[in-house]
C-alpha cells in the first residue's frame, strides 16, 4: 500500500510567537517541532504498511527548516521525506496551503491513502486535509480513533454529534487521526542515527507550477490582531474550615452574578 | 452578494443539535443589522420536524433535502447538496456549529466552492460592508484575530457552547424543499453508530454551569460529589471530565473536555483536582468564570482560575454542595 503522510512544523513553544505589526507571526523564538497528531498518523502509516506491505512518504509544506521533522518522521518508519519550500508559498492560509499540497500529491503519483493529524497545534483547526480530499476528489473521513485496514478499505472509529461510529472507506482516501488511534513509537538510537543520513526530495513551484499560490491565492485575510487581554490574578477564597471555605465561595459566587 | 445568512442545521432522528439552533438564534440579531434573513439548511432524515425547529429559533425559510441518498451522514453527498444550493441561492456566508459534522464538511464545502472558510469562531459581527467578522483565539489561546473571508460566501464554523439557543417562538418557517441529484456515488459507508451512554442528560456544550473532575476523583463513584454538587447547582449544571477520567472510564469520552474532546464556554467552570494543563485549558478557555479545587497550591490550574481554593476535593466539594443547596433554598 502507498501511503503518503501530511505532516506540518509547528512552533515549540506558542507562547514564544511574536506577532509583528502587520499582523504576521514571527515564529524565530519559538523552537520548531513536528505537530504532535501527526506523530499518530505517522505510525498508523506505518503499523498499514508492516502489516500490508507497502512504502510510507511524509510530505511537508514549510519554510526551509522542515527537514527536522521530515528527519523525526524517517527515525519512526517513514520510508520517504518529501519538503516543499519555496518563498513564494509564504503567507499561504488553509486554502492556499491545500493546493500546493494537492499538487505535491498529484506530482508525487498516485497513492492508496492519505493521511494526516486531526487538526494542527498551532491554531489550524483541521482545514487542510477535507480540502485535499476535495482537491483529490477523494472520500475523507476525519477525527478517527481507531482503524482497521484492508487492501481497498478502512473501518474507522469516528467520534460523531452524540455517539460513535463505525464508517467504512474505499480507498484510496483521506482519512484524518486523532492522538486516541495509537501509541507513537520512539525512534531506536540506530533509527534516529540513520535519519541523520536520509535525503529528502525538494519541491519548488518550479516543479509543482500552482498558478496563485501564497498570501495572493489567500481567501482569509486578519484584520486585527492582539494579545487577549491579561487574566486578572485570582482570588484565594479561604476559610478555617471546609464548611466556611464553602460559605465564602458561594458568596463570591453571588457577588460574581453566577449564582 | 445577498446579505442572507445560512445555518446548515445538524440532526440525529428528527432532533436538531443544539448548537445549531444556538447559531441559528445569532445569526438571527446578526441578520436584522445586516438587513438580510436568516435561511437554515436540513439535510437528512425527518428534516421537517427539524424545520420546526430551525423556524421556532429564528430561520425565516428553512431548505431541506432528503432522500436515499441522505439517509446516513457521509461527506461528499452533503457536500455537493450545499454546493447545488449555495450556487443556486449565493448567500453572503454560511455557519456550522463546530461539532464534529460541522468541522468535516465546512472546510470540504469551502473548498468545493473555492472559498474561504474561518473555523472554531468565538465571536461574529457585521462590519461596515455588510460581511460578516469572525473572531478567533488562535495559537493556543495567545493571540485573538479578527479575520474576513474575502471570498463569497463566507464560510465560518462556530465554537459550540458559546452561543445559547434562545427562547423558541411559535413561529413557523416556509419550508422550501430541494430536490438535488446525490452523487452516483460515495466512498464512506456508515456500518454502526453506538448513541453516548449520557445520552439524555443535559450536553455539556449547553451547560450554564460545569463542574469538572480530574485524575483525583480516583474512580467512577468518585464523580458521585460532582454529581450532587452539579444538582445541587440546578438543571443547567453538567458534569465534565479532564483525560485522564475519561480515559479511565470514569465518565465517558463524551464528557472530555479539552483539545481532544469538547469544547465548553459556560459561565461558571470549577474544576475540582484537575492540574490545568494546556490541552485540558484549550477546551474551556471561553468560560467566564473559573473556579478551581485542587490540593496543591502550585497547580496550574490556579493561573488561570479567577477563583481558586487549595485543599482537598472530598472536603470542599461536599460542603460546597451543602452551602449551595442552603443558598438556593
Ligand atoms: C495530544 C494530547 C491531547 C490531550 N488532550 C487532552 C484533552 O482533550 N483534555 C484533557 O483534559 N487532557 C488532555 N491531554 C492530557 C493533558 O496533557 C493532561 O495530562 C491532563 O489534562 C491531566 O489531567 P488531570 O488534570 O485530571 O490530571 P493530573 O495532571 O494528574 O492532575 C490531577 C490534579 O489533582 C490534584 N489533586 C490530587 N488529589 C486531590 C484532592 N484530593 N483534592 C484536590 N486536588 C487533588 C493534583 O494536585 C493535580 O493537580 C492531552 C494530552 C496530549 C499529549
Ligand atoms: N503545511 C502543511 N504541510 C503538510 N501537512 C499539513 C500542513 N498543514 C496542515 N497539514 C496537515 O493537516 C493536518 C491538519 O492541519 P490544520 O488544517 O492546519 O489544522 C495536520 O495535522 C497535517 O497533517
Amino acid at each position: 500500500m502507498k501511503i503518503l503522510v501530511l505532516v506540518k512544523q509547528v512552533p515549540a513553544d506558542l507562547g514564544a510567537v511574536k506577532l509583528n505589526e502587520d499582523h504576521t507571526l514571527d515564529r524565530t523564538a519559538a523552537g520548531v517541532q513536528l505537530n504532535p497528531v501527526d506523530k499518530n498518523a505517522i505510525e498508523a502509516a506505518v503499523q498499514i504498511t508492516e502489516q500490508l506491505g507497502g512504502e510510507v512518504t511524509v510530505l511537508t509544506l514549510g519554510p526551509a527548516t522542515v527537514r527536522a521533522v521530515l528527519k523525526e518522521a524517517v527515525s519512526v518508519g517513514a520510508h520517504r521525506g518529501v519538503a516543499v519550500t519555496d518563498d513564494v508559498f509564504a503567507g499561504s492560509d488553509a486554502w492556499a496551503t491545500a493546493r500546493v499540497l494537492a499538487a505535491a500529491a498529484r506530482h508525487l503519483g498516485s497513492v492508496d491513502l492519505v493521511l494526516a493529524g486531526k487538526q494542527s497545534f498551532d491554531g489550524g483547526t483541521g482545514e487542510v486535509p477535507a480540502m485535499v480530499a476535495e482537491l483529490l476528489d477523494l472520500p475523507q473521513v476525519t477525527g478517527v480513533t481507531a482503524l482497521t485496514a484492508a487492501a481497498d478499505s478502512l473501518v474507522c472509529t469516528q467520534v460523531q454529534d452524540g455517539g460513535q461510529a463505525q464508517v467504512r472507506v474505499s480507498l484510496p482516501a483521506v482519512v484524518t487521526v486523532d492522538e486516541y488511534v495509537n501509541t507513537p513509537r520512539y525512534p531506536s538510537v540506530k533509527s534516529k542515527l540513520a535519519a541523520n543520513k536520509a535525503t529528502f526530495d525538494v519541491l519548488t513551484n518550479a516543479e509543482l507550477g500552482v498558478p496563485d499560490v501564497g498570501l495572493a491565492a489567500s481567501v482569509t485575510t486578519i484584520v486585527s490582531a492582539t494579545r487577549p487581554p491579561a487574566r486578572q490574578p485570582g482570588v484565594r477564597i479561604e476559610g478555617d474550615t471546609p464548611a466556611q471555605v464553602a460559605e465564602n465561595l458561594v458568596a463570591a459566587l453571588v457577588a460574581a452574578h453566577v449564582l | 452578494m445577498s446579505t442572507d445568512i445560512w445555518v446548515v442545521v445538524d440532526s440525529r432522528d428528527g432532533i436538531a443539535s443544539d448548537a445549531s439552533l444556538a447559531i441559528v438564534t445569532e445569526a438571527a440579531t446578526l441578520a436584522a443589522t445586516c438587513g438580510g434573513s436568516v435561511v437554515a439548511v436540513a439535510i437528512g432524515q425527518r428534516c421537517d420536524e427539524v424545520a420546526a425547529q430551525a423556524g421556532a429559533y429564528g430561520a425565516g425559510t428553512v431548505r431541506i433535502v432528503e432522500g436515499a441518498a441522505y439517509a446516513q451522514y457521509s461527506t461528499q453527498a452533503w457536500t455537493s447538496a450545499l454546493a447545488a444550493l449555495v450556487t443556486a441561492n449565493a448567500p453572503g456566508a454560511v455557519l456550522f456549529a463546530a461539532t464534529a459534522l460541522g468541522s468535516d464538511l465546512a472546510p470540504r464545502l469551502a473548498a468545493r466552492l473555492g472559498t474561504g472558510l474561518v473555523s472554531d469562531v468565538t465571536a461574529l459581527s457585521v462590519a461596515a460592508d455588510g460581511r460578516l467578522t469572525f473572531t478567533k483565539n488562535t495559537l493556543g489561546g495567545n493571540l485573538l484575530t479578527q479575520c474576513v473571508v474575502t471570498s463569497v460566501p463566507q464560510i465560518g464554523t462556530v465554537r459550540t457552547g458559546l452561543y445559547k439557543k434562545g427562547a423558541p417562538t411559535g413561529r413557523a418557517p416556509q419550508v422550501v424543499r430541494e430536490d438535488v441529484p446525490a452523487p452516483a456515488q460515495v466512498g464512506t459507508q456508515v456500518l454502526s453508530f453506538t448513541p453516548d451512554a449520557s445520552d439524555g442528560e443535559l450536553a455539556l456544550e449547553d451547560a450554564d454551569i460545569v463542574v469538572s473532575g480530574g485524575r483525583a476523583m480516583g474512580s467512577a463513584e468518585g464523580f458521585a460529589v460532582l454529581r450532587a454538587l452539579a444538582a445541587a447547582f440546578g438543571p443547567g449544571a453538567a458534569v465534565g471530565a479532564s483525560r485522564p477520567a475519561a480515559d479511565a472510564g470514569w465518565l465517558p469520552t463524551s464528557q472530555e473536555i479539552g483539545i481532544s474532546g469538547k469544547t465548553v464556554s459556560p459561565d461558571l467552570y470549577l474544576a475540582c483536582g484537575i492540574s490545568g494543563a494546556s490541552q485540558h485549558l484549550a477546551g474551556m478557555s471561553g468560560s467566564k468564570l473559573v473556579v478551581a479545587v485542587n490540593s496543591d497550591a502550585q497547580a496550574p490550574i490556579f493561573e488561570v482560575a479567577d477563583l481558586g481554593v487549595v485543599g482537598d476535593l472530598f472536603e470542599i466539594v461536599p460542603a460546597l454542595t451543602d452551602a449551595v443547596a442552603r443558598h438556593r433554598g
